[in-house]
């Protein structure tokens, strides 16, 4: 891949004979002018590696470390011996991030019923979520490098444990371009008015040219920054302010010819019809009562319901990828108090999601991963220095946790890989997280080994030099 | 997909297009192009070399040898590997297996294997090659080019010697020349001022400065206006961005739990260096190594603060060592960039597939940077081990204007005492010399808060002295009268709960009930945080309420803090507050004041109740190892309603544990200057008298003496105290320190450090210059390698960094990559004659920016002599030309600002906080974040002092690629979006800027035609005067808008309420302005307005 030079522009042929041509003609031609190249296709010209399954992605990011154990990836040996001093296994040589002295197993008090035609277990917590087993394979053997949330995060998200690559929506804002007009291709929603660990740089563009970077929907205030018109100025006359910064953009295209003055008068256009979009794209209260019973909306607040509804909404106007952050899975102390609410607040709404895009077929070709950076230990974490009445939690899991995808290619009602007796590591087919983002790709239409771009001397990629498309669960 | 044509191949051009060309031909000024060279043959060195190093080197390198074949030598290329035969033959391309492997369809066959495949150019080239005889000549196996010392050359011949004005446009114009091009036409006057001001300060010409330029007709009028803008003190806030792009400064930590870090004395440390113009070898040596030169002055210490911008991972679970092996990682590769070019990251893996560096060399480079001192230390706390930032530090002198203040400050102190004192006590001798000069030496070396603490104590001792007769006989025996008559009595209240909070969060917090009602409390404690109380049953009329803080054997050191370990920790308690719990809520209880067992000068009891949580209270000497008390004096008594509930929350922010491990809470309803008395003291003197006191009860006696006797004296000092804590806190830096130890560095297994190879000590890479003997084997050996003469990489990176800055494009254009798979230079001997001429000047900055920025390749216009070098070369390769380039984002905003007249002028000192939406900050784990903009001067001040948080940096810069400090950048992207046209229309700072703008034009045209002030708009924002085209454009929107507010003028005021803290000019139409609001805002928007011409 060519690298984009930082502070070159595209003074190709083709700008340099658009722009004389539109110096040719009067201002007025101006919005008539063709839509800014960047919504043809990105940097693979709207051509993919293999045949795409998927046009867009919704990732549900469940930040801070989703117990396997509790929710999707049933131990009944673990109830068993319940309490007994763990095996050398399970922390010997393991690298934890609290646990100390060697633990207790802690076996899940929720009970797990068999879901869906392919009868996979499923958590007491996760009531909706048998709901659509039969739309979703569920990978059990996921596993990582990094067991501390900020290098966990950004591994999962971006390749590597550490700063400065670019995020997986970044990767497939550059490569495969925009959908739509007047809506970024890569949006970001925080679920609440925590942000995760590792910042603004899980959508950040890295080393990758800065409009690929996800833009942000706020829950709270202006949906976006700065989209909303100064107090005071209308809608006409914020028009006009365009027209008249155009007009003068333009008069200067004619002198000088340079095409990022081109791509400047277009910004401007796509900007005012961002305003007009972002509102209209974010009022989820347009939508019919039913649609809100479904996900569970809550007025006056950010929340997850709100943010799934949203998201559905994004992707039927075109946005390529939604990422949703929900953080708050941290349990290392009391995880019976505080599981069961992440579930409740989180399960309906995602199993909504996934059914409101199947009815409305756009399940077909729309990508859904519910993942988190990393799962949680099978033994209890106690703290025990207090001498008193434990709180119960359980630590960081590199080695095995759970994660599940729907629609846009993948197996449906599927189960894959499988974990231990004590769901302590992966015991069959291990999905490294280089693995599913190579899976991702490969369902966008993208070989992960070919979407490359070099910075550096080198030619990075979104899985760094690893991952195995995970074939097994392809449709 | 693959490298694309070069500049020197032009596709073809059908007639049609050219007839296009042809329309505009007659606009641009032609120019002679001479006849094309003819093509030689193919050149291995630098035609062919390039594919094999860039396209086959990752498996037939170095260090990798696939299939048995390597491309490295020409022994080697033309030896059978696993094929069997020779992949070339020379002389038949046909015959070359080579060729075959580049061209065949089959994808398990084709080279280079699951890479792209070579262009058609590349492959052309390679046939050509081969046909031509393969000529691989001896000593074309010589270094790759930038690893051999740049050697000053001859400057070449040219035909047009009228134009070039310094040494470099010598080699510029024999390339164009060369080429059959020339270069372009010069800029006219004012897009030169303008692009100089741009490029040399970030902020715009000044009308004043316009006129004085483009009225000078002399010759050196231009090099005037250059050498005063090196000169002008703005020079290093614009070019400080770039090294600290590269150094990732920022004022957090980063990553989650990220704390605030702000070490902005390196901050402006690098700014004054530049401004200064520090020799650049110099300026290596301090920031790599300050610490380690003998006798090390302030200065070169912070200097060290470039290896403490790396990002530090605090977050829970993070072992001590893992966060420093991150550090450790992150400067070597950070030296790699920012002074080799190279990224020598690839290396902590496996040997780096394309340079000639092995990752035992890497480890060696590491091993320069291991042997500093931790910044993160394991706290062993509530809810288990977590880290702490604690980097060594370095306390600076007070600035001299800090120290100013300060003396003033002490002055006015001592200057009230003077006139207090004979008022509360008749006949008392004044302050002598000496305890005067104590309290104003304090104030010059320590600051205020030094001031104000000696003079606190001077004046403690002198009552201690000689005012306790005179105490006696007035204050005390009317105090113990009314004790006799009835003492206060302190009620122990019942205490329901207690919570532990950190943050918003509540953590675990056991305790126990002792039989005196006291909890003690258990466990190790939060690093910081809140205890929040209930109490039960408070009297509805009580007068005040005391938070006893107990000692007690199971406290670190008996107590009364918690601390860690066995230290005795002094408690710091920031904010008290009280409220009444109702059934519908809580009522706030307001606090009148709040008095203390002890206390020192500057950390007055009265601190927990100004809402200023980052005061307190604290105590040290012998009042340490005692309990404490703080009493809490509620406006008019509790005056409780209902239930007699009382919520009482005591936060205790200031870090390391120092936190009350056990409290009583009591009441009383005693008389108000009563409950100024400590817990039995009163009966304690009752029962032995004042010989019969404790040195401690005394001084408690002593200190309540000292606020009832002389209140005024009381107030000044309260007063005082309350200044000396709002000016500057002496400032502190984060330095590097060598421990005394020196640490074995291994090279890590898989790039692991849990998994140690072998042991390496310091050293540099073969490939490059070696290490002079006489040179420690230290980091400051390494910096004084960095920049000897022999090196060959760090004047050749550095130049071509700042030629990129001012000319647009690298002369090598890829300015972190001066590897083998970097771009080759478009003009060698150009970047060798600047880097050479960089050393020769002593590494002066100044003078090689001063030499690009006054040649003739410099002052080229944007467009081209004629359309065919556009055609030849859209790149700009050849320097043909000096196109337009976006602003980067500081100076976007710092430009507006300036524009508007609103910017502040004011120079370095701590982080500031320029206005942003609200929400955009948001707690991170632990970390609770609230932005606070700053008030007045401080928001309008330049971006380089604007608060950088890593997890969230400022929004606007981040719409204009300014990034987020994480890593270590040599280049920012320049992207174009609708989110900047969003920012620039929309953000509340230009919405502002755009508001003062058209006050200023108004104000300084109060009179003037639209046509006239349009003009001067204009003038002010662009430096040049507008068309007609333009100024109808602009005319006709304010004549629309001017109506329109004319005709709704509640619109109008809503423009102008929607900013807030913006006042208009006194004398200035509201309509006019807001019309010509409309007309600015237009014009801070312009394409033009944000790039520099």
């Amino acid at each position: 891949m060519h690298e984009e030079g930082p502070l070159e522009r595209d003074w190709t042929r083709r700008n340099v004979l658009r722009s004389l041509s539109a110096g040719l003609g009067s201002i007025a031609l101006g919005s008539l002018l063709a839509p800014p190249a960047r919504a043809a296709g990105g940097a693979l010209g709207g051509r993919t590696h293999v045949a795409p399954r998927a046009k867009r992605v919704v990732y549900l990011t469940m930040l801070g470390g989703t117990s396997q154990t509790d929710l999707l990836d049933a131990k009944p040996l673990l109830s068993k011996h319940d309490g007994e001093p763990c095996p050398d296994e399970l922390f010997v040589g393991k690298r934890l991030a609290f646990i100390r002295e060697r633990p207790a197993l802690l076996a899940s008090p929720y009970r797990f019923e068999r879901a869906g035609r392919a009868g996979v277990p499923v958590s007491e917590l996760l009531p909706h979520f048998r709901g659509i087993v039969d739309d979703v394979t569920i990978i059990r053997s996921m596993r990582t490098d990094e067991f501390n949330h900020t290098p966990a995060e950004l591994e999962l998200l971006t390749g590597l444990g550490r700063f400065g690559r670019p995020s997986a929506g970044s990767w497939v804002s550059w490569g495969l371009g925009s959908e739509n007009e007047d809506l970024p291709a890569f949006v970001a929603l925080l679920s609440g008015l925590a942000q995760p660990a590792a910042g603004s740089a899980l959508w950040g563009a890295g080393f990758l040219p800065g409009r690929h970077q996800g833009v942000q929907f706020r829950g709270v205030g202006e949906p976006v920054l700065f989209v909303e018109n100064p107090q005071g100025v209308s809608r006409r006359q914020q028009r006009e302010a365009i027209d008249a910064v155009n007009a003068l953009n333009r008069i200067r295209l004619d002198r000088l010819h340079d095409p990022e003055i081109e791509a400047r008068i277009d910004q401007y256009e796509m900007a005012f019809r961002m305003q007009m979009s972002v509102p209209q794209a974010t009022d989820i209260w347009s939508e019919p009562p039913a649609v809100h019973e479904m996900y569970g909306t809550k007025r006056g607040a950010a929340s997850f319901a709100n943010q799934c509804l949203l998201a559905r909404r994004l992707l039927e106007r075109g946005v390529r990828f939604v990422q949703i952050f929900d953080v708050g899975w941290d349990h290392h102390t009391g995880i019976f108090t505080y599981l069961p609410m992440k579930c409740a607040a989180t399960d309906r709404a995602a199993a909504a999601l996934v059914r409101d895009l199947h009815q409305r077929g756009l399940l077909e070709d729309t990508l859904v991963v519910w993942a988190s950076e990393f799962g949680r230990t099978p033994v209890g974490q106690v703290q025990s220095e207090a001498g008193l009445p434990a709180p119960v939690g359980r630590d960081h899991q590199r080695d095995a946790f759970t994660v599940w995808l729907a629609g846009g290619g993948v197996k449906k009602g599927f189960v894959h890989g499988r974990t231990d007796d004590f769901g302590n590591a992966v015991a069959e087919s291990p999905v490294h997280v280089h693995d599913l983002n190579a899976t991702m790709l490969h369902l966008l239409g993208i070989d992960h080994e070919r979407l490359t771009y070099r910075h550096q001397g080198r030619d990075f990629r979104l899985t760094d030099v690893h991952g195995e498309v995970v074939r097994a669960i392809l449709a | 997909m693959s490298v694309g044509p070069s500049w020197s191949e032009p596709e073809p051009a059908s007639s049609r297009a050219w007839l296009r060309y042809g329309i505009v031909l007659a606009t641009l000024a032609a120019c002679a192009s001479g006849p094309r060279e003819v093509r030689a043959g193919v050149d291995f060195a630098t035609e062919i070399r390039p594919i094999l190093q860039q396209r086959c080197y990752e498996c037939h390198g170095p260090h990798e040898r696939k299939g048995d074949l390597r491309l490295t030598n020409k022994a080697d290329g033309f030896t059978a590997g696993n094929l069997g035969i020779p992949v070339i033959t020379p002389g038949s391309a046909r015959l070359s297996p080579l060729v075959d492997l580049v061209t065949s369809v089959d994808p398990d066959e084709r080279m280079p294997k699951d890479r792209e495949p070579l262009s058609a150019g590349e492959i052309d080239l390679i046939q050509r090659w081969i046909d031509e005889g393969a000529s691989w000549p001896e000593g074309a196996d010589e270094p790759h080019w930038a690893y051999t010392k740049p050697r000053r050359p001859p400057l070449p011949q040219v035909r047009r010697t009228d134009w070039p004005r310094r040494g470099l446009d010598h080699f510029v114009l024999a390339r164009l020349e060369r080429e059959g091009l020339g270069p372009a036409p010069v800029a006219d006057p004012a897009t030169l001022l303008r692009r100089v001001h741009l490029d040399l300060t970030g902020l715009p010409p000044s009308l004043e400065e316009q006129e004085e330029f483009l009225r000078d007709p002399s010759p050196d009028a231009y090099d005037r206006v250059v050498d005063g803008l090196l000169a002008s003190g703005r020079f290093g806030e614009r070019w400080a961005s770039e090294w600290l792009d590269l150094a990732h400064y920022a004022d957090s930590t980063g990553f989650m739990s990220e704390v605030a870090l702000s070490n902005w004395p390196y901050r402006d440390w690098v700014i004054d260096a530049i401004d200064s113009d520090m020799p650049f070898d110099r300026f290596t040596v301090e920031q790599l190594a300050g610490d380690l030169l003998p006798d090390a002055t302030v200065e070169q210490q912070v200097a060290t603060g470039f290896l403490r911008s790396v990002p530090l991972n605090l977050e829970a679970g993070v072992r001590e060592e893992d966060a420093r092996v991150m550090q450790v990682v992150d400067r070597g590769n950070t030296m790699g960039t920012t002074w080799l070019g190279t990224t020598v990251a690839c290396a902590q893996c496996h040997d780096h597939k394309y340079d000639p560096l092995s990752q035992v060399e890497y480890y060696r480079l590491l091993a320069f940077f291991d042997g500093t001192t931790r910044e993160a230390v394991s706290f062993d706390g509530a809810g288990g081990v977590h880290l702490v930032a604690r980097g060594p530090t370095l306390d600076l002198p007070p600035s001299a204007r800090d120290r100013a203040r300060a003396e003033n400050l002490a002055s006015k102190l001592l200057q009230q005492i003077d006139e207090r004192l004979p008022e509360a006590w008749p006949g008392a001798p004044p302050l002598s010399a000496a305890e005067r000069t104590v309290v104003l030496a304090g104030a010059r070396t320590s600051g205020a808060r030094e001031a104000v603490a000696r003079a606190g104590s001077i004046f403690a001792e002198r009552l201690r002295k000689e005012l306790g007769p005179l105490w006696w006989n007035t204050w005390f025996d009317a105090q113990v009268a009314r004790v006799r008559a009835g003492a206060p009595e302190w009620t122990a209240l019942e205490i329901v709960s207690l919570e532990s909070r950190v943050n918003d969060t509540v953590v675990e917090q056991p305790y126990r009930v002792l039989d005196d009602g006291s909890l003690l409390l258990e466990g190790p404690p939060p690093e910081r945080g809140t205890y929040v109380l209930e109490l039960r049953d408070v009297p509805r009329d009580a007068s005040g309420l005391r938070v006893e803080i107990l000692t007690d054997p199971s406290l670190p050191g008996g107590g009364p803090g918690r601390g860690v370990g066995l230290a005795r920790r002094p408690v710091v308690v920031s904010e008290i507050a009280l409220g009444e719990l109702a059934p519908d809520g809580e009522r706030p209880i307001e606090l009148a004041t709040a008095l203390a067992s002890a206390h020192n000068a500057v950390l007055p009891p009265t601190a927990v109740i100004d809402e200023d949580p980052a005061t307190g209270w604290t105590y040290g000497g012998d009042a340490l190892r005692a309990a404490q008390w703080i009493t809490v004096v509620p406006q008019g008594g509790l005056g409780l309603a209902g239930e007699r509930r009382v919520r009482l929350e005591i936060q205790q922010l200031a870090g390391e544990g120092q936190m009350i491990g056990r409290l009583r809470v009591s009441s009383t309803r005693a008389e108000r200057d009563l409950v100024q008395l400590p817990p039995g003291l009163a009966e304690r003197f009752l029962e032995r008298g004042w010989d019969g006191l404790s040195g401690f009860d005394r001084m408690i006696v002593l200190a309540l003496a000292r606020q009832a006797l002389v209140p005024g004296l009381r107030s000044s000092f309260d007063r005082a105290a309350r200044a000396a804590l709002a000016l500057a806190r002496p400032p502190r830096a984060h330095v590097i320190r060598e421990e005394a130890e020196p640490r074995t560095t291994h090279v890590f297994e898989r790039g692991d450090h849990r998994t140690p190879g072998i042991a390496v000590s310091g050293g540099t890479p073969g490939m490059l210059s070696p290490m002079r003997p006489d040179l420690p084997r230290n980091r400051l050996g390494l910096a004084r390698w960095l920049v000897d003469r022999d090196n060959p990489l760090t004047a050749r990176v550095v130049v071509n960094r700042w030629w990129a800055q001012l000319v647009g494009r690298g002369i090598v254009t890829t300015p972190d990559d001066f590897g083998v798979r970097g771009d080759r230079p478009s003009h060698p001997d150009l970047l060798d004659w600047l880097a050479v001429a960089f050393m020769d000047s002593g590494w002066s900055r100044k003078a090689v920016i001063r030499e690009i920025v006054t040649s003739a390749t410099y002052r080229q216009g944007a467009l081209p002599a004629s359309l065919e070098t556009l055609e030849r070369d859209p790149a700009n390769r050849l320097l043909a030309r000096n196109p337009a380039r976006r602003l980067p984002a500081e100076s976007i905003r710092d430009n507006a600002l300036q524009i508007a007249g609103l910017l502040s002028p004011k120079r370095g000192g701590p982080a500031v906080f320029p206005p942003q939406p609200p929400g955009v900050w948001l707690s991170n784990g632990h970390t609770i974040a609230r932005y606070t903009p700053s008030d007045g001067e401080d928001s309008y001040r330049r971006g380089v002092y604007a608060v950088w948080r890593r997890t969230t940096p400022y929004p606007s810069f981040v719409n204009f690629d300014a990034g987020d400090r994480t890593a270590c950048v040599a280049t920012r992207s320049a992207s174009n979006t609708p989110l900047q046209a969003l920012t620039l229309l929309n953000d509340g700072v230009y919405v502002e800027a755009a508001l003062a703008f058209a006050d200023r034009v108004l104000r300084e045209l109060p009179s003037g035609s639209s046509q006239a002030r349009v003009a001067r708009a204009f003038r002010i924002a662009l430096a040049r005067e507008p068309t007609a085209g333009e100024t109808e454009v602009l005319t006709r929107l304010l004549m629309a808008r001017l109506a329109s507010a004319r005709s709704d003028p509640a619109e109008a005021a809503a423009v102008l309420d929607g900013v807030a803290r913006f006042t208009a000019s006194p004398r200035v139409d509201r309509s006019e302005l807001v019309a010509w609001f409309h007309v600015t805002r237009v014009i801070l928007n312009l394409d033009e307005t944000i790039h520099r011409g």
